[in-house]
């Protein structure tokens, strides 16, 4: 995958954080894609998306609070900075222009 | 807290007796018409109180029938096992390790709460299995477990 091309999980785990704004870190964002792709995502894959997107530039991320039934131990919170934004908006624009002129729904 | 189911057996005036309020903590009433042909009614708390102050033979039981509680459990059994959370510093960068096991630590305690402890274990392992072959890639856990058994079996 190149610098600034988004694989599609990376898509996923974007637009995750983006749906969940201000309270987007590691477990609402695991239940937010595992739901709308419908299929069980490890722990390990998130935070590798996560890493990888961070080392990117697309996302920031910050140390939050830390609750109870955490065992008292922080959130990590994540935030989509410009180029996450950019690159998600090529990676739509790509996807319309490969899908152009064909017909709405399954190929027969 | 978590659920843990009781079954509670009797005839019909047993049931229609019962003391539903020596079970305050009561999630849900599972009441069993027909054992043996694996008929069973799914009831709330409400309907629960209903068998309490009414007469329960319109719900026609038969012999063998009973009912089963879901009453809360100790704490304790949604706190993620020490040796999980003694592993993570060896699976994990020190960045993401208060992250992780607190993300860990909060789905245990949902799942063990939703579906039970040993549900909540086996996500738990199956969790930090991946983790480990993330961090070390597969070989190597494969080297590391033959390893171990030629050490400990004699293999």
């Amino acid at each position: 995958m190149g610098r600034n091309t988004l694989g599609e999980f990376e898509q996923a785990v974007l637009l995750a954080i983006l749906r969940l704004g201000p309270s987007a870190y590691g477990v609402p964002i695991r239940h937010d894609i595992s739901e709308r792709l419908g299929r069980a995502v490890s722990v390990g894959a998130i935070y590798s998306a996560l890493e990888r997107l961070e080392r990117k530039g697309f996302v920031s991320s910050w140390t939050g609070g830390a609750t109870a039934e955490r065992g008292g131990r922080a959130k990590r919170f994540y935030r989509i900075e410009a180029p996450g934004v950019r690159a998600l908006d090529a990676a739509r624009v790509a996807t319309r222009n490969l899908w152009a002129g064909l017909p709405e729904g399954a190929p027969a | 807290m978590s659920k843990k189911r009781v079954f509670i057996s009797g005839d019909e005036e047993q049931l229609r007796t019962f003391n539903f309020d020596i079970l305050p903590e009561v999630k849900e009433l599972h009441l069993v018409v027909a054992p043996g042909a694996g008929k069973s009614i799914y009831m709330s708390r409400v309907v629960a109180n209903y068998i309490k102050y009414h007469e329960t033979h319109h719900l026609k039981l038969f012999p063998g029938a009973g009912m089963s509680f879901y009453v809360a459990k100790p704490d304790a059994d949604l706190n993620m096992p020490e040796i999980g959370q003694k592993l993570l510093p060896f699976i994990l960068p020190r960045k993401l390790r208060a992250a992780v096991a607190g993300d860990l630590a909060e789905d245990f305690r949902t799942y063990a709460t939703r579906w039970g402890r040993p549900y909540a274990l086996r996500w738990l392992w199956w969790e930090l299995a991946g983790l480990c072959i993330r961090r070390f890639g597969p070989s190597a856990i494969i080297t590391a477990v033959g390893l171990w058994c030629r050490q400990k079996l004699g293999w």
